[in-house]
């Protein structure tokens, strides 16, 4: 079962980014993806309930195919975006959180403790746009929260720095590394497998920003065993979240 | 379909270290992708030592004919200028990549402008990376100031290398459209159906496939430009046709 754990919905302006759950199950067919691990752009970017429950109301409609994460725009909303993470494991079966940090917003203060401590209590995973050190961080403070970096440090606040990535990952047996983003640098996927093993690591596109195409050729291709690239591409997700 | 990488590289890398750093590691991963020939140079050249690095370019060439395509660099270190790439174009060099980040010259220089003319005059393409491969560390050359220079050379031809997505590919596209002369390849363009698009604006006949291999995985690209929207003649032009014409082959 191939899944890709980093998938987004709606409308975001500044990725010029707007799909639909007809148009994103359309394209992972011709990927040949069987499951989407999907967040809503509007519920990270600006309501985060209204984003969750129209996410809800699409997984509902398709929930062979989806998954969904409760989005949540910063920690910094408190009480409240514990209060949403736990109303959607709750009522609508979200298996995971998806948090943004910024340089003008960071997540690697107290405010983010309680929102992985939930999660945690509810087996979700956290998909967080961080870098290394703030994963570092945010594990050394909550140890039983499954985080996964999202990107793996292949993006702009983290300065591409996958190396980094794997060794802090290789600290924290609860950090997951996730493969999406523009980087197609060749080498880091044999040498996150060769300092962490495959279980650690998480295959996703990050579409509709990125194209699907070449982040699942990143995997495919890779000098990698089947065994490593079954368990990269779904298995791994599979085995986290006790999919049936 | 027959496939030509116009941006591929060899040798050493200082950010890390590669899985294959040889032009036989390169014809070995070209082999496993599907390609047939692919337009080189030699690391040393971009990051210690350019004349070095083109003797190095010129032999992994030579060993192995019609697979490997010779492209220099040179900087105005050392002497560099548009006689040497004349000198250069003479010994068998089918184009030339400009690096101005890792080079230290600006792009509005006598250096560049020599060399465009020199490129001009020998009927070889000027490539010219933004940034030398997508990884979010590396500063990037300005779009706008490679189509400036685009401009001032009009019977030269450029290929821009390295744009990515949003902004960047906004800015690829205006300077297309200013400059007939200005070309792309799609190594970096890692957006949602970015090669579509791009046709769609550009039109495909200044696309060239570009793997970025052997710093970037090559499959990526390939698998990109095999899945993208477009016609057949529209992906031969931009898999090969293209980089063939633009390259004298």
């Amino acid at each position: 079962m191939i899944i890709d754990g980093h998938v987004h919905i709606g409308v975001g302006n500044y990725f010029h980014m707007k799909a639909d759950v007809d148009q994103l199950l359309r394209l992972a067919d011709k990927v040949g993806v069987d499951k989407l691990f999907v967040t809503d752009l509007g519920s990270l970017f600006y309501d985060m309930s209204e984003g969750n429950d129209r996410l809800a109301r699409d997984i509902a409609a398709h929930s062979d195919r989806l998954i969904g994460y409760c989005s949540v725009p910063t920690p910094r909303f408190g009480k409240r975006a514990v209060d949403e993470i736990r109303r959607c494991f709750e009522k609508h079966g979200f298996r995971g959180v998806k948090i943004y940090s910024h340089p003008e917003a960071p997540i690697t203060e107290p405010a983010a403790y309680p929102l992985l401590e939930s999660a945690a209590e509810c087996g979700m995973l956290i998909l967080s746009h961080t870098t290394p050190d703030e994963c570092d961080h945010l594990m050394q403070n909550v140890p039983q929260a499954r985080l996964v970096m999202a990107h793996m440090g292949g993006h702009p606040y983290a300065f591409g720095d996958w190396y980094r990535a794997v060794a802090v990952a290789k600290k924290h047996p609860n950090l997951l590394l996730d493969t999406a983003s523009s980087q197609i640098d060749n080498g880091m996927l044999e040498w996150a497998v060769a300092e962490l093993g495959p279980e650690k690591i998480l295959y996703g596109s990050d579409m509709p920003l990125l194209d699907p195409f070449t982040q699942m050729a990143k995997v495919t291709g890779a000098e990698l065993d089947d065994r490593a690239k079954s368990l990269i591409l779904g298995d791994n997700l599979h085995r986290l979240l006790g999919l049936p | 379909m027959m496939r030509l990488d116009i941006n591929a590289c060899f040798g050493h890398w200082p950010y890390w270290d590669l899985p294959h750093k040889t032009a036989e590691d390169l014809v070995r991963l070209m082999d496993r992708n599907g390609i047939e020939k692919a337009a080189v140079l030699s690391l040393r050249g971009v990051l210690v030592d350019w004349r070095a690095g083109n003797d190095e370019t010129l032999a992994a060439a030579d060993r192995h004919p019609g697979r490997l395509i010779p492209m220099a660099t040179l900087s105005p270190f050392m002497d560099g200028n548009g006689d040497e790439l004349r000198r250069l174009a003479d010994t068998g060099m089918r184009g030339v990549r400009l690096y101005p980040l890792f080079h230290s010259y600006p792009l509005d220089s006598e250096f560049t402008d020599d060399v465009c003319r020199a490129a001009a005059e020998r009927r070889i393409p000027v490539m010219i990376p933004t940034r030398p491969m997508m990884n979010w560390r590396f500063k990037t050359v300005a779009i706008e100031s490679i189509g400036a220079l685009a401009a001032r050379h009009p019977s030269t031809t450029f290929i821009i290398s390295g744009p990515n997505y949003l902004i960047e590919c906004q800015a690829l596209v205006k300077v297309m459209g200013q400059c007939p002369n200005v070309s792309c390849e799609i190594s970096c363009l890692q957006g949602f159906d970015s090669v579509t698009n791009l046709v769609r604006q550009v039109g495909a006949d200044r696309v060239l496939l570009g793997t970025g291999a052997t710093l970037h995985y090559p499959a990526c690209n390939v698998a990109k430009l095999d899945h993208a929207e477009l016609s057949t003649r529209q992906r031969e032009a931009i898999a090969a046709t293209n980089a063939l014409r633009m390259l004298g082959l």
